[in-house]
């Protein structure tokens, strides 16, 4: 029983990380019925904004007491978030923007691209080698009836849940989220409304991108590495969350999110980290075959 | 008769179409249309499915590029080239065929993003009250999905979000569409009523035998060109008027 929690907690904890790039992916289709692969890629982008502002401030850290480790962590995670949003505005700009309106092959492969680009780039800068990244928050174990997670990763999972919270109002209870729904439901009508799209879809791209780029410090800090290529394992689970929970509901994205981190968890635990990757695959096979559109529901793709 | 173009005193023109051209791939489906529209009139579209009705009310809107021709706004100039929210905010709104609505907003929702660019909230309610007085049905319907109201309700819902901007030029594309008659016929009543306080209405139509009872000027489509127009009192007597759209 006792591992069985943990493994839950330990699965809710990496699941919460796959919902939040799910979502990113979900949002930017549902506004603009673009899939933004390099997506992932943009997190990954997050961790190394950690990594350097670490490095930089290396000796530094050192030796600081918690109060003002908290405050660098808080700094990083706006780095991260800044990081990703001007990231985000970048792609939009400059290629997503022209692949608006054609099929959705072209900005698929053009983002695709940009992923690769991404990855190969900070190869060329970082080496494909990990590079390390300091537990900024201190390491020892919360042991809660037996359930053991380090402050990193109750953070973690508390960021995760408010950025999409914090989505979720964006989306239902602000003027520019109502905009954002009714570009979903009809572009074209939305527009002649007097709804700016492009001012929506840059919102979009900036919002979900800097909500990737936290992702990104967060997932560096905990696993206190960043690598050139992990967003590519990111990237393909919270694809898989997108595609199972379908992109109408952020509650949706977030439950596949969670029960997908769940599941990979009690795997791990029961029978072997080898079967782990199968899971995602198994379960998304299953639901498509069921319901093409999701579990709870996709906007439609253009023709 | 059709070389000559309708006369308007210049102070009552509001919007002048001239030589408008749209093709889609190899399809011309506007061959130079001249429209004009008089300031608070009904003015009416007729022609068969492919005549060309929508691309021109989409041209208006900036929903489709035309190859040639302008589109002038009294006061403003040429529409062409502009995106549809700045040609929104210069007075003009939509009223899609088949409705589309919002399907996932509420009705609510759908009359806030109508007058999207307005923020202020006792201004957007008081629009909605001018709505709702004129389409009661909405109210009941506030806190409903769009996508859940009847084919005459979201057609009500169409045209009332399209009054939340306060246009003067309202473009009402086949608005009887898959309607029964006798919802029709309440729903041209009220066109009647927002003509009457002023808004200046391009509507296309097919139910040319009710659109002829509220129209004050008609253009006959046919093939992207204009065959024919006239004052309305004057097409409806027209033989082949009768025989094309009245069932002789």
């Amino acid at each position: 029983m006792q591992l069985f929690i943990q493994q839950v907690v330990n699965g809710l904890i990496s699941g919460s990380s796959y919902a939040v790039v799910a979502l990113g992916y979900g949002l930017v289709f549902s506004v603009m019925r673009v899939m933004n692969m390099a997506h992932p890629d943009v997190a990954m982008l997050g961790a190394y904004s950690a990594y350097l502002v670490t490095s930089v401030l290396s000796v530094t850290i050192l030796g600081l007491p918690t109060s003002l480790l908290v405050l660098v962590f808080l700094g990083l995670l706006l780095v991260g978030g800044i990081t990703g949003a001007a990231s985000g505005l970048i792609l939009e700009r400059l290629v997503i923007r022209p692949s608006l309106g054609k099929a959705v092959l072209v900005s698929f492969i053009a983002t695709a691209g940009v992923g690769i680009a991404l990855e190969n780039g900070i190869t060329a800068i970082f080496g494909s080698l990990p590079v390390q990244v300091p537990s900024i928050l201190p390491t020892w174990a919360i042991v809660v009836a037996g359930i053991r997670f380090t402050p990193m990763e109750l953070a973690t999972l508390v960021i995760s849940l408010a950025m999409m919270v914090g989505l979720r109002y964006y989306v239902h209870g602000t003027k520019w989220g109502l905009a954002t729904r009714a570009i979903a439901d009809r572009s074209d009508v939305a527009a002649a409304c007097g709804v700016n799209t492009r001012t929506v879809s840059m919102l979009t791209m900036g919002i979900s991108s800097a909500m990737a780029g936290v992702a990104g410090v967060t997932i560096a800090l905990s696993q206190t590495q960043a690598s050139p290529f992990m967003g590519l394992a990111l990237g393909l689970k919270a694809f898989v969350c997108m595609l199972v929970g379908g992109n109408r509901h952020i509650e949706g994205i977030l439950a596949i999110g969670l029960f997908l981190g769940v599941a990979e968890a009690l795997i791990s635990g029961y029978l072997s980290t080898d079967y782990r990757d199968a899971a995602a695959f198994s379960l998304m096979l299953v639901v498509l075959l069921v319901r093409p559109n999701g579990l709870f529901g996709s906007y439609p793709t253009p023709a | 008769m059709t070389g000559l173009p309708r006369r308007i005193k210049p102070a009552d023109a509001l919007l002048r179409v001239t030589g408008l051209e749209v093709s889609y791939g190899s399809v011309r489906a506007l061959r130079g249309i001249d429209l004009q529209l008089r300031r608070s009139e009904v003015c009416i579209v007729l022609g068969a499915n492919g005549a060309g009705k929508s691309t021109l009310i989409r041209s208006v809107m900036g929903m489709t590029k035309p190859a040639l021709g302008s589109i002038e706004l009294a006061g403003v100039g040429d529409l062409v080239g502009r995106p549809p929210h700045e040609i929104n905010a210069l007075g003009v709104a939509w009223s899609p065929e088949g409705r589309l609505v919002f399907p996932t907003l509420t009705v609510e929702e759908n009359l806030v993003v109508g007058a999207f660019p307005v923020w202020k909230k006792s201004i957007i309610r008081e629009r909605m009250d001018r709505v709702t007085a004129l389409f009661p049905r909405l109210q009941e319907r506030m806190s409903q999905a769009a996508g859940s109201l009847s084919g005459g309700e979201q057609q009500m819902l169409a045209v009332g979000r399209a009054l939340m901007s306060e246009p003067t030029v309202l473009l009402l594309d086949e608005p009887s569409l898959g309607l029964a008659p006798l919802v029709v016929s309440l729903l041209f009543d009220q066109v009647q009523a927002i003509k009457s306080a002023g808004v200046t209405i391009l509507m296309a139509e097919q139910n040319a035998r009710q659109a002829l009872r509220i129209a004050d000027y008609v253009y006959l489509l046919t093939n992207g060109e204009v065959v024919a127009h006239g004052e309305a009192a004057e097409m409806e007597q027209r033989s082949d008027v009768q025989e094309a759209y009245l069932g002789g």
